[in-house]
């Protein structure tokens, strides 16, 4: 081979490969090129979802039962970490970790291999965590909206509550799903990696654009009365406890209105603790458990009677002596042989025979339409999801005994709801009220998107019946089987059921299982609140009128304050707006009644007080407001700074320091105050309002702690407005009337 | 003037140098490009790199005017001096990356492999040129495989697959040069066609049925088409067995090469991005520091082994072609060197120095364009300086030492 062979070779081997990489360069970046742009745009952007906080769920007197806050969560990756006391040292700066704890943490998770842990669960939103995401790596962050409950385990029967994604579990958070999660909206990020030229820098710039604005929740306006659901749970649970039931409900109405102030239930779940949350303690018996009523129902019987003009209250009814043999075989007893009774007394000792021969004298025909127009057997309509509708049979199916047995409250079932609002309307003289929780649903900037009205459903009897029964119910009261109701000064009216429950496997009543219950309102004459209480298997006594007659005793001794008559309306105060940009509304000093904060949590305490216009000031320890100084009832001008002296509820309650007081929202001045009540070392960063802590509102502390404070003035707008929005509603509902007429 | 003789400026190869030049402008434009971030000037790499290519121009002088006869005859003494690192930087050199490739003497790194080339090619050359080498005698081939073999192998333990190929890659066309049977090229050569041919089966065929045609044409005996046959039938089937006994991430990116999309954020990623920025650059490029992908730092040692491709996005086709065009003068100037040049060790040194360039700027390009695997090579004159752009520099002072003297004995 010559030397010309060699070299058309070499230079035919070089011209080979050049025109195959120019070949390939040319279809790469000329006959592709579209392909490879359209690579290169989906690989820089993405779309990505803008979470929309959910709505508010605000109580009729002003307090927020539920609301969300924006959560960033910040997580690390030890292996990626490569200036570990640099970022300890960051992350301090920013209260987020103790350094030298944070640096034990990261060597031992390092040390059992792991590649991640939490760094903190509750970043504030305004925490300047940017500067650190960017100089260090290994940290990534989520940011997801925490739901509040600040009545925690007493709302949750009605408030109901959100699972960790928060999906609603059941009350009014799965009922207006709908209208509380409000819809995402998206946006356009453009990504970035870091390249091996790079490997000390994170993120380049990103480029952020909103694509669809997220659609905010609404908030609801609830018919709940915060303090009386506070009082319906605690004197329900005290109830419970106290005669060893397995559980219970109290329903606390206002019969004009058919507004439901209460909604109690036991066992309750704690909203925050999803460990607390079984089956048994979500379910919601006040509205969907469906349960024989027993003696409550013979209501139903004397209305009818009534109203048909078949019976009056001073009638004689002979009684049997406690024994009476009926049609189709079998033996109706009394429980204690009675002779002969005005109607009157055989409602007051709830005799059986006596009712069974006044339901009898009204007919099956006019019992069975008296049922339904007392709306058994059908939904009420609350605005419940899981309502349950009871059972009346169809007169076709009736045994020769079935119009006695129904007549005292066996062969039927009612949920609780049914019952208070069939009371309802005896006690408002006749109208059967469709039950309203949700008076309101507000859009996001405070307009109103839906009112509920109250509405009467239809006449159920006359007034002049409904004056009958309200007179013959009080002497169930005064001369029967509740005589445990009575309550000075508020007289209640009311019935006594001790139900035997219907065991279906045995398919017959079981003679050890009862319901117990008590149904009344007060006072009897011109009824305000209506309550009704039932107890699920007591076991330190079976009668309604022992188990429960009491709790509704207790529990309307401490709502009557709140309802009717003139010292409720100095219950509701004017609050005064808390911004100083509206000094004008400072300088209006007006004397304020102080309300009795005595035996609430700290929490709803504070809020209270600062509600009525006060500063609250903690002194002792505790968990609850043993007492307050000055009195509850003295007359303090607003901004007075109230002491509140704490103590424990009782023996499982006391849990270390105390909870951190909420200090968003706040001036600097403000919470500087109130974190000098506590012995706080405060630490502040900023200017402007309060818009976060450490530790977070509610965590436990000790004195001498530091808190770390961050003001700032107009950041993370959506967040600040969300708050605004239900502290504007708290104010609205509190003022009322009086805010409506005046802008009106 | 100067002190220069006058011989250099009168036998000074323009084209070669000004390829060069267009090679090292593009380079230190780029490098800059690819070191620049809009909210982040950093300049760290770009400095370091003027540093370097300062320290090229000097080494790039001494390889100009030391005389040639000086190269042959301390050719040997130096092979073995960088066999000696070569073995030394696998006891006790610098991990990186999961490699030990450099020494490290305060701020500055060395990497033996890069000294090891021109030290090899040098001594090579000197080994071809001697009087009584004959190619076609089975014994010199024998001898000079265990030549090459010996390098190759020290490099491809530290690991670096791609530096351990430019000793075959220099060597095989300063073989042909220097008169080695085309059969025998072929046989030599064959095992690595039979390898990348492995998972093409009619490919392959067709491969093996030229050999046999090629070696009956030949005359020679039936046992070495038997051997022929019996080797590449072993190497066809024995060739998963070797890719198995490859380094994890090494099989990682011959399988993203056969299979690009199949792990895009794994080992397909480097070419993908790669493919990507090149192919989103056009025919005229985004524009000189333009380049998105480069921008957002999607692209991987974007300113080292991917360069192209940021020239390829920034400046487009005609810059990517520019670039060839460039590397095709300088490799064909090289070839050209090497037929004027009279002294036949300059003439071998000349190809060898071609075949280094040629080698590093074919496998790096096709790399870029997702036509090889990814190696980790970088890109001669442009790349991000360090041993490598000394190691070119020499080269170049080198093969332009030929040109001025080739008409020297």
């Amino acid at each position: 081979m010559g030397r010309g062979a060699r070299l058309r070779i070499l230079t035919a081997a070089l011209a080979a490969v050049w025109v195959v990489l120019v070949l390939r360069a040319a279809q790469l970046q000329i006959v592709q090129h579209s392909y490879w742009l359209d690579r290169a745009s989906a690989l820089r952007s993405d779309t990505l979802s803008v979470p929309a906080p959910r709505g508010a769920i605000l109580s009729s007197d002003g307090v927020i039962l539920a609301r969300s806050v924006p959560n960033r969560s910040l997580g690390v990756d030890p292996f990626m970490v490569r200036d570990p006391e640099a970022l300890a040292s960051a992350l301090d700066s920013l209260g987020l970790v103790e350094p030298r704890a944070f640096l034990r943490k990261l060597a031992a998770e390092r040390a059992r291999d792991s590649h991640f842990f939490w760094v903190s669960r509750q970043v504030l939103p305004e925490t300047q965590l940017e500067s650190v995401l960017r100089r260090h790596r290994g940290l990534s962050t989520i940011t997801e909206s925490k739901r509040l409950y600040p009545l925690g385990w007493s709302g949750a029967p009605v408030v109901g509550m959100v699972g960790h994604e928060n999906q609603p579990i059941m009350g009014l958070e799965a009922s207006f799903d709908a209208d509380l999660k409000g819809e995402e909206g998206r946006m356009t990020q453009v990504k970035s990696l870091v390249g091996d030229a790079f490997p000390d820098v994170d993120s380049p710039v990103l480029e952020t654009r909103v694509v669809r604005e997220p659609r905010l929740g609404r908030s609801l306006v609830s018919t709940i009365d915060s303090r009386m659901q506070e009082i319906a749970m605690a004197r329900l649970q005290a109830g419970v406890e106290r005669t060893g039931a397995r559980g219970g409900f109290v329903i606390v109405t206002r019969p004009r209105t058919g507004e439901i102030l209460a909604l109690a239930s036991s066992p309750s779940v704690d909203p925050d603790s999803s460990g607390s949350w079984t089956e048994d303690a979500r379910r919601a018996r006040a509205y969907g458990d469906a349960f024989e009523p027993g003696s409550s129902y013979k209501m139903v019987a004397f209305a009818a009677a009534l109203e048909a003009g078949v019976l009056r209250p001073e009638q004689l009814i002979d009684c049997m002596n406690g024994r009476r043999s009926v049609a189709g075989g079998g033996m109706i007893t009394d429980h204690d042989p009675y002779g002969v009774l005005t109607a009157t007394e055989v409602l007051a000792h709830s005799s059986n025979i006596g009712t069974g021969l006044i339901a009898e004298r009204a007919g099956a025909e006019r019992f069975y339409r008296m049922e339904k127009a007392f709306g058994f057997g059908l939904p009420s309509e609350l605005q419940l999801k899981g309502e349950g509708r009871g059972r009346i049979p169809e007169p076709s199916a009736w045994s020769a005994r079935s119009l006695i047995t129904q007549a005292f409250g066996q062969e039927v079932s009612a949920t609780g709801i049914q019952l208070a609002m069939a009371y309802g309307a005896v006690a408002n003289g006749g109208l059967l009220m469709r039950p309203l929780l949700v008076s309101e649903v507000r859009e996001n900037d405070g307009a109103t998107a839906r009112r509920h009205e109250p509405e009467a459903i239809r006449r159920v009897i006359s007034e002049s019946t409904a004056r009958a029964l309200r007179e013959m119910l009080r002497a169930v009261v005064t001369d029967g089987t509740a005589r445990k109701a009575e309550i000075e000064n508020f007289p209640p009216a009311g019935k006594t059921s001790t139900a035997q429950k219907y065991i279906p496997e045995e398919k017959s009543y079981s003679t050890r299982r009862y319901m117990a219950g008590f149904i009344g309102f007060a006072p009897y004459d011109d009824p305000e609140v209506l309550c009704c209480v039932v107890i699920d298997e007591p076991k330190s006594d079976i009668y309604g009128g022992n188990i429960s007659a009491p709790i509704f005793r207790e529990v309307l001794s401490d709502i009557q304050p709140l309802v009717g008559g003139p010292l409720a309306n100095d219950e509701l105060p004017p609050v005064k707006p808390r911004e100083p940009e509206d000094p004008q509304e400072e300088e209006v000093v007006q004397p304020v009644l102080l309300a009795d904060l005595a035996g609430l949590p700290v929490a709803s305490a504070r809020q209270r007080a600062q509600g009525q216009g006060f500063e609250a000031r903690l002194s002792g320890s505790g968990t609850v407001v043993a007492r307050t100084d000055p009195a509850a009832g003295e007359e303090c001008p607003l901004g007075a700074v109230i002491t509140l002296f704490l103590a424990d509820p009782g023996p499982d309650a006391a849990e270390g320091g105390l909870p951190m007081p909420d200090l968003r929202g706040l001036s600097l001045r403000d919470a500087m105050i109130l974190l000098a009540s506590i012995d706080a070392a405060p630490r502040v960063d900023g200017s402007g309002w309060v818009l976060s802590q450490v530790p977070s509102p509610g965590d436990p502390f000790s004195a001498g702690q530091p808190c770390f404070i961050t003001l700032g003035p107009d950041s993370c707008r959506a967040w600040k407005e969300q708050l605004e929005g239900g502290e504007r509603a708290a104010r609205i509902s509190a003022h009322g009337d009086l805010l409506a007429r005046a802008t009106r | 003037m100067f002190g220069v003789p006058r011989i250099y400026r009168q036998r000074w190869d323009w084209i070669l140098s000004l390829a060069a030049l267009v090679l090292l402008v593009i380079g230190v434009m780029t490098v800059y490009s690819a070191t620049h971030l809009p909210d982040n000037p950093r300049h760290g790499y770009f400095v370091k790199h003027f540093f370097y290519l300062f320290l090229g121009l000097v080494v790039f002088a001494v390889c100009l005017f030391t005389p040639l006869r000086l190269w042959e005859d301390w050719s040997y003494a130096g092979f073995g001096i960088t066999l000696f690192f070569l073995l030394l930087v696998l006891l006790m050199g610098e991990e990186h990356y999961g490699a030990k490739r450099w020494f490290r003497a305060g701020p500055i790194t060395f990497q033996p492999s890069e000294m090891a080339k021109l030290a090899f090619a040098a001594s090579f050359a000197r080994f071809l040129a001697g009087k009584r080498v004959d190619l076609t005698q089975p014994r010199t081939l024998l001898l000079t495989l265990f030549g090459v073999g010996v390098p190759t192998l020290l490099v491809l333990k530290e690991p670096d697959l791609g530096t351990s190929g430019s000793f075959p890659g220099l060597a095989v066309p300063m073989m042909l040069w220097a008169g080695m049977p085309r059969l025998a090229l072929f046989a030599l050569v064959s095992p690595v066609i039979g390898l990348v041919l492995v998972h093409h089966l009619i490919l392959w065929l067709a491969f093996i049925a030229i050999g046999v045609v090629a070696f009956v044409k030949s005359r020679l005996s039936h046992w070495v088409l038997a051997g022929f046959l019996v080797f590449h039938v072993g190497l066809h089937i024995a060739a998963p067995l070797v890719i198995s006994k490859l380094h994890p991430y090494q099989q990682a990116r011959i399988e993203s090469f056969l299979n690009p999309e199949a792990d895009p954020s794994g080992a397909g990623y480097q070419g993908l991005q790669s493919r990507i920025a090149l192919g989103s650059g056009g025919v005229f490029g985004k524009g000189y520091l333009q380049g998105s992908q480069k921008a957002l730092a999607y692209l991987p040692m974007q300113h080292n082994d991917f360069i192209f491709s940021v020239i390829g996005e920034e400046f487009g086709f005609v810059g990517a072609a520019l670039v060839v065009l460039a590397f095709g003068t300088l490799v064909y100037r090289a070839i050209e060197i090497a037929k004027q040049a009279r002294s036949p060790f300059a003439s071998l040194l000349a190809v060898g120095i071609g075949g280094l360039v040629f080698y590093h700027a074919s496998v790096n390009m096709a790399m870029t364009m997702g036509l090889f695997p990814v190696t980790g090579l970088p890109l001669p004159f442009v790349s991000y300086g360090g041993t490598f752009l000394l190691t070119m520099m020499a080269a170049l002072g080198l093969l332009m030492n030929v040109a001025v003297h080739r008409f020297d004995y």
